[in-house]
């Protein structure tokens, strides 16, 4: 959303309390079929093992507090100490959830991504549609899923131009896949390039392929006079 | 570069044809499109082009190699070799000739194809063989095949390749050429509507069009244009050169261009003589009396000033032609 104005600051031990109660707010509604009084001893004790999970796994020094009308309103933690970077926690407090913050967080993040061209994954509860449409909407696709979680990875264009790129040559290099994906209607062209290559050993998705497409149109474009 | 990938001495052209060249590491990338049964028609060869590349195949499996690739693909499949080439000034009737040419059966037509142009600029400061062969390399490859059963082939150059006559003269020594011109008044005006690059300051180098790229207005960067290229074609006349007026047309095709690129003299379509060249659902309607009367004085004074004397040389060039016994020089 235009004009929503957010910072960040790196998380520290004092932010303990506010993060507690960030884990109960967003994730309270997943206990709905438990005993109220148990609920929340058992977020206390699922949000210890969960810090104790990611201070082990993933780099502390990304982890931020996001900072809103100069109060703490979520967190978001991006682990990108390699070149595929993981999206460790990415929430905000119910109270300020459909204020544009998600979405300026996510460019900013997709942003870098792509001039790092880096990788980015996450895994998201299967029933939380809002945060699904939020990383469709910026190019993430769903990469694995389980009766519970959504892992989505997003490829800078730059990785999903490689990818294709792998494809081509393949398939420049065989008379008979060319003859093959000459033949298809146009609305399976797509689908049948990712079955190809999944014949050739590679991974390729419908992304990929738009991502090629575009580099190749703007090209064609671009190189006339 | 987006989609670059080394093509193989083995891989086999046939059925590619060339569409766009680039650079990496200062050498040309010349990128291939499956074009396998498809005429590149008149008006012009970039429209072709442009459709076959909205095909999502085409656009995404492009082969992409360098001038070897060019080299090995003439030898493998020899192209039919150049009818005439068809320089012009520009706007003054060389779309409509090479469309009515292309309507007789067994004649093809390359209308100014971009790829041609794109290499040409891109080995221009190479030595003239090596310009001379690339030139050639390029043309056989986006020709039809020799055994394709067409009999003529006629390619229409872009109009500022006047310029580089030299090097397309050492790739075809014996071809015929023309050169087409008309008032330069009625030029401008068109450009005017709707400019080509070459009339745009800027848009295509200086030393391309041979031009002072300090011209002040844009009338006279134009008018600039034209009266270089019309020098270049009488400083070339000689060797070969047929000179064509606008004023001439449609006679002048079988008369005059038919017999000199040594083409049947048949009459061409009279569907494509009376349609707009460039639009073909348009009819055609003479329109050189309004666009003198139109012209902008300030328009009007900068081409005569600086095409005027130009101009005129041409048509006592063209007239001394037309007069003389040996019309058809080679």
């Amino acid at each position: 959303m235009s004009g929503t104005v957010v910072t960040l600051r790196h998380a520290t031990a004092d932010d303990r309390p506010f993060l507690e109660q960030l884990f109960s707010a967003t994730t309270r509604s997943e206990f709905a079929s438990i005993d109220p009084d148990l609920v929340d001893e058992l977020l206390a004790h699922q949000h210890e093992i969960r810090l104790r999970a990611y201070a082990d796994a993933f780099d502390p020094t990304g982890d931020h507090i996001i900072v809103h009308d100069d109060g703490p309103v979520g967190r978001i933690w991006v682990d990108s100490s390699s070149d595929e970077w993981t999206l460790v926690d990415f929430a905000v407090l119910p109270d300020h959830q459909k204020q544009g913050i998600g979405s300026v967080l996510m460019a900013d993040l997709v942003d870098q991504a792509e001039r790092s061209e880096a990788t980015v994954r996450l895994t998201v509860r299967s029933d939380n549609i809002g945060a699904q449409r939020l990383y469709f909407r910026n190019g993430f696709t769903v990469e694995l899923a389980d009766d519970v979680h959504l892992q989505f990875v997003r490829r800078s264009s730059a990785q999903r131009r490689e990818r294709f790129e792998q494809v081509r040559t393949r398939v420049l290099a065989d008379v008979s896949l060319q003859e093959r994906l000459r033949t298809v209607p146009a609305d399976r062209l797509v689908a049948e390039i990712i079955e190809v290559a999944g014949v050739l050993g590679l991974e390729i998705d419908a992304e990929d392929v738009a991502e090629a497409q575009r580099t190749a149109r703007t090209d064609w474009l671009e190189r006339w006079v | 570069m987006g989609l670059v990938a080394s093509i193989t001495p083995a891989t086999d052209l046939t059925g590619w044809t060339p569409v766009r060249v680039s650079v990496a590491e200062g050498e040309p990338v010349i990128s291939w499109c499956w074009s396998d049964g498809e005429v590149f028609d008149p008006p012009f060869w970039n429209d072709t082009a442009n459709r076959l590349m909205r095909d999502p195949f085409r656009l995404l499996f492009q082969h992409t190699g360098g001038l070897g690739d060019l080299e090995r693909h003439e030898q493998r499949r020899p192209p039919l070799r150049p009818s005439g080439f068809v320089y012009h000034l520009s706007r003054c009737g060389s779309t409509f000739v090479t469309s009515a040419l292309a309507s007789v059966p067994g004649v093809s037509v390359l209308s100014e194809p971009v790829p041609l142009d794109q290499l040409l600029r891109l080995v221009a400061d190479q030595p003239t063989d090596r310009q001379a062969l690339a030139a050639r390399w390029m043309l056989s490859a986006l020709s039809p095949a020799a055994d394709a059963g067409d009999d003529g082939l006629v390619v229409k150059l872009d109009s500022w390749h006047i310029h580089l006559f030299p090097i397309l003269r050492r790739a075809y020594p014996d071809v015929p050429w023309i050169f087409l011109a008309r008032d330069p008044v009625e030029v401008m005006v068109s450009h005017d509507r709707q400019r080509g690059p070459q009339m745009i300051p800027g848009a295509l180098p200086s030393e391309l069009l041979r031009v002072d790229a300090e011209t002040v207005s844009l009338h006279e960067h134009g008018a600039s244009v034209l009266a270089a290229i019309l020098d270049s074609a009488l400083f070339h006349e000689a060797d070969g050169g047929l000179l064509v007026d606008y004023t001439e047309l449609p006679e002048a095709i079988t008369t005059r261009i038919q017999p000199h690129f040594g083409l049947a003299v048949i009459d061409p379509d009279p569907d494509v003589l009376s349609q707009h060249a460039k639009n073909p659902v348009l009819p055609f309607t003479p329109d050189g009396v309004e666009k003198r009367d139109g012209a902008d004085p300030e328009l009007r004074e900068a081409t005569h000033r600086l095409v005027g004397g130009a101009y005129s040389a041409f048509d006592a060039a063209r007239t001394r032609q037309l007069a003389s016994d040996d019309e058809f020089p080679r």
